[in-house]
């Protein structure tokens, strides 16, 4: 079975020619800020924050060839899914030491404030042969109590 | 055959946007709503509503923002704070080796 190297989320994972990974900006927690005068944010916002995790998979001889699916699921504070889960199939190559597996999220949910969790787990088969640790995001609301220096409304 | 609605794109109608029938998601009578309004118009009309469902129970893992931004309208989804920042709330401990010496990474 592959044996679990590194789960991380992050910013943005950058892939060069040889495969080789850079994570940009890991993250455990998100702040949203709200003006004065806004409204609150709604159960169900999300902001269109880019998101990735990245996996990387040792993998020992008997591996090679066979099927692998890797899921990462987004949960809410209080357990519910954030969306489906993401599944990716891989296969280990003869050869290779390591798989490596990137998920990208194109928003993040922001709506309630608590600890969201990304769970990650491997099945080969129906089963369930290995589930890692999650990673923990806080996400807090921030609302400001004046103006930014900068600030200019939209009209 | 799945369709997408061009309003709210919610993509699995039934039956095409035309002909009378209604989108479940935002409600759109087609062929007598968007003969009044644009598509944008009712669009901006349901997210200022609150984008919410129309008939039903909405699929599960519904979410209008992100059928909005799968669809590639990220523009119509509200920005609904003022900025997003991540942070991190690591700490990391970092001892570099000597020349000739392997690198050595602690956590503090």
């Amino acid at each position: 079975m592959p044996k679990l190297y590194i789960f991380a989320l992050c910013d943005r994972v950058v892939t060069d020619k040889e495969d080789r990974a850079s994570l940009i900006t890991l993250f455990n927690q998100i702040t949203a800020q709200i003006l004065p005068a806004s409204p609150d944010i709604p159960p169900n916002a999300v902001a269109a924050k880019e998101w990735w995790t990245f996996s990387s998979w040792e993998i020992q001889p008997e591996d090679v060839g066979k099927d692998y699916r890797q899921i990462v699921q987004l949960l809410y504070p209080n357990g519910e899914p954030f969306g489906p889960p993401v599944s990716v199939s891989f296969s280990p190559l003869s050869g290779k030491t390591h798989q490596q597996v990137t998920v990208t999220g194109f928003a993040f949910p922001i709506g309630q404030e608590g600890q969201y969790t990304v769970k990650m787990w491997l099945e080969e088969g129906s089963s369930t042969i290995f589930e890692s640790a999650p990673i923990i995001v806080t996400v807090k609301h921030q609302r400001l109590t004046d103006l930014p220096p900068n600030f200019t409304p939209l009209i | 055959m799945n369709y997408v609605c061009p309003v709210c794109r919610f993509p699995k109608l039934i039956y095409p946007a035309r002909d009378y029938h209604i989108c479940p998601c935002c409600s759109t009578e087609f062929g007598n709503d968007d003969a009044e309004f644009s598509h944008a118009q009712l669009r901006e009309a349901w997210i200022s509503g609150g984008a919410r469902w129309f008939f039903g129970n909405p699929p599960r893992y519904w979410n209008p923002w992100m059928q909005l931004i799968n669809s590639g309208l990220y523009e119509s989804v509200p920005k609904f704070a003022h900025a997003v920042t991540t942070s991190a709330n690591y700490t990391v401990g970092l001892k570099t080796s000597r020349l000739n010496e392997p690198l050595v990474l602690s956590a503090a």
